[in-house]
């Protein structure tokens, strides 16, 4: 199995922390403006949160747990090896918003992220800002990409 | 013998009513590390892993690696319900400053001796701070063979334990009211 970010959200950490919080579907749904169908597709894992709905979830969690959750907490993501998918996705951010902090166009951030497009030495200062990673982070992630799929 | 440990940890956090986070914030492992564990993958069992399990989980250590290889895990016996100082860490001025403001608040009391539920609220409190002052004065000691000198929480307890001087203390108190006399007056037998 890859460890693209896709693979990596963890359903049942996204089910015990709703019910901890005492929060239906429908509930938890509301507060983030999806159906309730919705959430239950992500809690079955049929379907899998954006990053920026992730970023949402760890917000609205941490609220009604009175405590820290966040984005690393609702996916599996080591904490070495990361690839650039893994790191846009720690810092809930769809492609498209990495892309624009990034200076570039989505389809060339995403050419990138899977390692079909060289990584250009100009492209990593502003990879760097928009992933709130240092340069050298994003040089070795960019090596990592294209490994898991 | 997976599986094994996957149920142990599923029913001990159940035991516990800890969500994921509570499990992390215990030093645990990482929410979706758990979720995989509880799930038996074996993948990810490190050393590390099993001994945030342990702590986490309140378990004795080596419980969660004993469980893996076909043992049951033993729990800890928990230290939430010890007193300080065992059970919080409580600093010298602060033993000082609550003793004294004991003290204190007797003092004032003693001039309202009518309003008996004063009286009683403040009797409840220096109880309360006994055990705290009794404990600090006996570790003191046990460092201290030749007496306290001028020790803050001597200086702070020395009125509480002269008002006490009758039955109301035991005799580890009275045993340390004698101990907390200068070297002095203890040698020429002079009582407590």
């Amino acid at each position: 199995m890859g460890r693209a970010s896709a693979h990596a959200f963890s359903p049942e950490v996204l089910v015990d922390l709703r019910r901890s919080a005492g929060l239906s579907q429908a509930a938890l749904g509301d507060a983030l403006g999806v159906s309730s169908g919705s959430v239950r597709a992500w809690e079955r894992g049929r379907k899998i949160p954006q990053a920026d709905m992730l970023g949402r979830l760890a917000e609205l969690l941490s609220a009604a747990l009175s405590s820290t959750v966040t984005v690393a907490d609702l996916v599996d993501i080591p904490d070495t090896g990361r690839t650039l998918a893994d790191w846009r996705v720690l810092r809930a951010l769809t492609q498209g918003e990495a892309a624009r902090r990034a200076g570039l166009s989505t389809s060339h951030y995403g050419a990138i992220e899977r390692g079909d497009s060289p990584l250009a030495a100009h492209s990593v200062p502003h990879l760097a800002d928009a992933l709130g990673i240092t340069p050298d982070e994003v040089i070795a992630a960019a090596g990592e990409g294209g490994q898991g799929g | 013998m997976t599986a094994r440990l996957a149920d142990a940890v599923r029913r001990r956090r159940a035991e516990l009513s800890l969500n994921l986070i509570q499990v992390r914030d215990r030093g645990g492992p990482r929410a979706p590390i758990m979720v995989r564990i509880e799930r038996g993958d074996t993948e990810v069992i490190t050393p590390e892993i099993l001994d945030a399990l342990d702590r986490s989980l309140e378990w004795t250590i080596g419980s969660a690696a004993s469980t893996l290889e076909g043992g049951t895990p033993t729990p800890r016996e928990t230290a939430e319900v010890q007193f300080a100082p065992s059970g919080v860490t409580i600093s010298h001025g602060e033993v000082a400053a609550l003793t004294a403001a004991t003290f204190r608040l007797q003092q004032l009391s003693s001039d309202r001796a009518q309003d008996s539920d004063l009286v009683e609220a403040i009797e409840d409190l220096a109880q309360a701070v006994a055990p705290l002052y009794g404990q600090f004065i006996t570790e003191l000691l046990a460092a201290n063979t030749h007496g306290l000198g001028s020790d803050i929480v001597v200086d702070a307890v020395a009125p509480l334990l002269a008002e006490r001087a009758d039955s109301e203390l035991d005799e580890g108190a009275a045993l340390r009211r004698w101990l907390a006399m200068p070297d002095a007056k203890r040698d020429r037998g002079e009582d407590a």
